[in-house]
């Protein structure tokens, strides 16, 4: 056993720093080398797609260049599904938010005979992963004739959202009922009380959701592949970025712009991130303590 | 606080990436069994190959546009899926057909991108939403067949007579011809001119010397299933369609300890050119030819990968069919997997007649030309393949000598394919060498596991 409290804790915390920098390592390095790998291109010819088996870790610094980029929005679709992907995010955040906080508000607020039974059901359908009602969700929209369609696309994401209510309740519980008595006595009622004094109040909650209800559309792969199917028009950045790492396209040179594109698509978000960043931290934390 | 407001930053970034980057990973799927029964096709009439020769003469226009026009209207819309490289061709194809029927019914077509590798699958999604008239692989067929989304060939003894028998072969099951032929789809060996002689061009041995001389690759990829079955094919054995049962896979009575030799041979050639020898896909050898100095010197190459090799190697790309390898003192050229691409039409197309009448044009003389000039893309028209432009291509040459050398990718089971991922694995691990019974006893539970259900 070793005496010395100093030594006991240097080697505790060497041990505790080199498990998270392999940790760190491990969860980090591939996305330093997409970003590296997307300025990668063909020394000898730019135009050329550069090579795809690409043996060491750092591209050297004569293949360093914007060719790729230029590629993608010069030779693609990219911009469409760009366009498309900013469309079907932007509507389903403004849905999803909207019905998540009224449904918080509802739980944390109401008090009606079914609200248990509807939080217990709420609870369990959550638990299922949304992909698994693709296939029935592509045949009724088709049935509603909305297959294929963003309209289709958006409602999917939106239905559904309000399930995600727990962390904003966890919020408007913190906020104390004396100022709903107090706006009821002045005569608000439940909806003036939402509207004008509790959402007021959560902007970090509100900012959370809205960070969270913008990620989902916006990363998400499946409901897109089944419901668009091949309308490339339709497609959203994930579903082709998809195509352009299928071995027909890969000898075409696409993976540079699987690269590329993959940065790309990451500024708009991290963008919004960096905005509400102070928010979304306090939100996160504020939530977090009832709920 | 700079520092950590750029860390910030940087994390954000990385983050996003992240998330995005993990929706995106999945590899594409692996080809499907394929085909339909090799029988022989049943005799052609004489009137069929006669109106054969003739196809699109003024009497089939007028014959075919007025019976289109009678059956489904003066106005008809069809759509095309076609991979990405050949829309622009594709394109000019069908505003061809429907110029030359105009008189008859005005045609309003829509070419769609849609890569071969998973037309089977979203066809057989939503056969309503499907194209028309699609082209796909032929390892698709079994798949559109079953689910019903492929309509019989409409012009079957024309198709027949104009196209080389072994693709309309493997278009035929149980009898009925399912698909136009359009195009050939195999691997061969391409080599780099500069590095390699024509002569070392012609054994696998010679080859993978010359390029250990050189101090570059010979790629060719092993663990997958589409090119480790060359070992089993060079060994002699061959797959026969079916057993009875329609599910497993016939074999002809091979001899297992020839098969275990070549498989050895391969093998051992891994073992004795390690670093030289090296299994990775095909786009491997367009990477090491495009870096300066040149890694690869030769390799397997498949039809897609043509037109990247030809824009980077120009006259210095050499192709050829696959080399031969010596086996215990004989050398045994190498027999591939032969496979084709298709123009199919769908069975719930609102225009049928239409879509039967295009397809055949799309597969005909001219435009499987059209597409050999402008995509080096094999012809399988027999008129075509003896036009100067193929003859002289060095690709299409390959790849039509290498269908002598061939098993036509036809009436494979669904278990064909996992366990020779496994075996071409194990033959290109070049870090220890076997002896004859441990190859023996690979080959043995590659083929088991291939008739097992």
């Amino acid at each position: 056993m070793i005496k010395s409290y100093k030594l006991r804790r240097g080697i505790a915390n060497t041990f505790i720093y080199v498990v998270l920098a392999v940790l760190s390592l491990v969860w980090i390095f591939p996305l330093v080398w997409l970003v590296l790998h997307s300025f990668r291109i063909n020394p000898i010819d730019p135009t050329i797609a550069p090579v795809i088996n690409y043996h060491g870790i750092f591209p050297k610094f004569n293949e360093l260049g914007f060719d790729n980029y230029i590629s993608l929005f010069r030779d693609t679709e990219y911009l469409v599904w760009f366009k498309n992907t900013f469309i079907v995010a932007v509507f389903s955040c403004i849905i999803s938010t909207l019905s998540v906080l009224m449904v918080a508000y509802a739980f944390s607020r109401l008090r009606f005979k079914a609200r248990k039974p509807f939080i217990n059901v709420g609870m369990i359908m959550g638990m299922f992963p949304g992909f698994m009602t693709t296939i029935a969700l592509y045949h009724i929209l088709d049935i509603l004739g909305l297959g294929r369609t963003h309209v289709g696309l958006v409602l999917c994401y939106s239905g559904g959202a309000g399930l995600g209510y727990l962390v904003a309740k966890g919020f408007f519980d913190t906020i104390p009922r004396a100022l709903d008595e107090a706006a009821t006595i002045d005569g608000a009622n439940k909806n003036q009380i939402f509207w004008k004094i509790i959402l007021p109040m959560s902007k970090p909650i509100v900012i959370y959701t809205v960070l969270t209800s913008f990620i989902g559309p916006w990363c998400d792969f499946i409901l897109v592949d089944i419901l668009m199917g091949n309308e490339r028009q339709l497609w959203t950045v994930s579903r082709g970025l998809r195509e352009w790492t299928n071995y027909q396209n890969m000898s075409n040179g696409s993976f540079r712009w699987f690269l590329s594109g993959s940065v790309v698509v990451a500024i708009p978000i991290t963008a919004l991130f960096l905005y509400m960043q102070k928010y979304y931290v306090e939100g996160v934390t504020a939530g977090g303590v009832k709920g | 606080m700079k520092t950590r407001k750029i860390l910030a930053l940087l994390l954000a970034v990385l983050m996003t990436i992240g998330c995005l980057a993990a929706c995106t990973g999945n590899g594409g799927e692996q080809t499907d069994p394929a085909g339909s029964q090799t029988e022989t096709q049943g005799t052609v009439d004489n009137d069929a190959a006669a109106a054969a020769a003739n196809a699109f003469n003024a009497d089939f226009i007028s014959e075919w546009g007025q019976f289109v026009a009678d059956n489904e209207g003066t106005e008809i819309n069809l759509r095309i899926w076609a991979p990405n490289l050949a829309q622009d061709v594709v394109k000019a194809e069908a505003a061809k057909f429907a110029e030359m029927f105009k008189d008859y019914f005005t045609t309003n077509i829509t070419v769609e991108i849609q890569e071969e590798g998973d037309t089977a699958s979203q066809v057989i999604n939503d056969p309503k939403k499907a194209a028309d008239v699609y082209s796909f692989p032929s390892d698709q067929l079994n798949k559109l067949v079953n689910a019903e989304a492929i309509a019989s060939v409409a012009f079957s003894d024309e198709v027949a007579v104009l196209n080389t028998a072994n693709s309309v072969s493997a278009a035929t099951i149980d009898g009925t011809l399912y698909a136009y032929p359009s195009t050939v789809n195999s691997y061969f060996l391409a080599y780099d001119k500069r590095v390699i002689t024509d002569e070392d061009a012609k054994t696998l041995e010679g080859l993978l010397a010359a390029c250990k001389a050189a101090d570059k690759k010979f790629t060719f990829d092993s663990g997958n299933s589409y090119f480790a079955c060359t070992y089993l094919y060079t060994g002699g054995l061959q797959t026969l369609g079916y057993q009875e049962d329609g599910l497993t896979q016939k074999f002809n009575e091979y001899d297992i300890d020839e098969v275990t030799n070549t498989v050895k041979a391969f093998a051992d050639l891994f073992k004795s050119y390690k670093g030289t020898f090296e299994s990775v896909s095909t786009t491997g050898f367009a990477d090491g030819v495009k870096v300066d100095p040149t890694t690869v010197a030769a390799g397997v190459v498949g039809s897609w990968d043509v037109a990247s090799i030809n824009q980077i190697l120009g006259d210095n790309v050499g192709y050829a069919i696959l080399p031969t390898i010596n086996v215990n003192g004989t050398d045994k050229p190498m027999i591939n997997m032969f496979g084709y691409k298709y123009f199919g039409v769908n069975s719930q197309s609102a225009a049928p007649y239409a879509a039967q009448l295009l397809s055949y044009w799309l597969t005909g003389e001219e435009c499987q030309i059209d597409r050999a000039k402008q995509l080096d893309w094999g012809p399988l028209n027999i008129k075509a393949q003896e036009i100067d432009e193929v003859k002289n291509d060095a690709a299409m040459t390959a790849v039509l000598a290498q269908s002598e050398n061939s098993m036509p990718q036809v009436s494979l089971a669904q278990t064909f394919w996992t366990p020779l991922d496994g075996l071409g694995k194990y033959v290109a691990d070049d870090s220890k060498s076997f002896s004859f019974e441990e190859v023996k006893e690979q080959v043995e539970a590659c083929i088991v596991n291939i008739l097992d259900e």
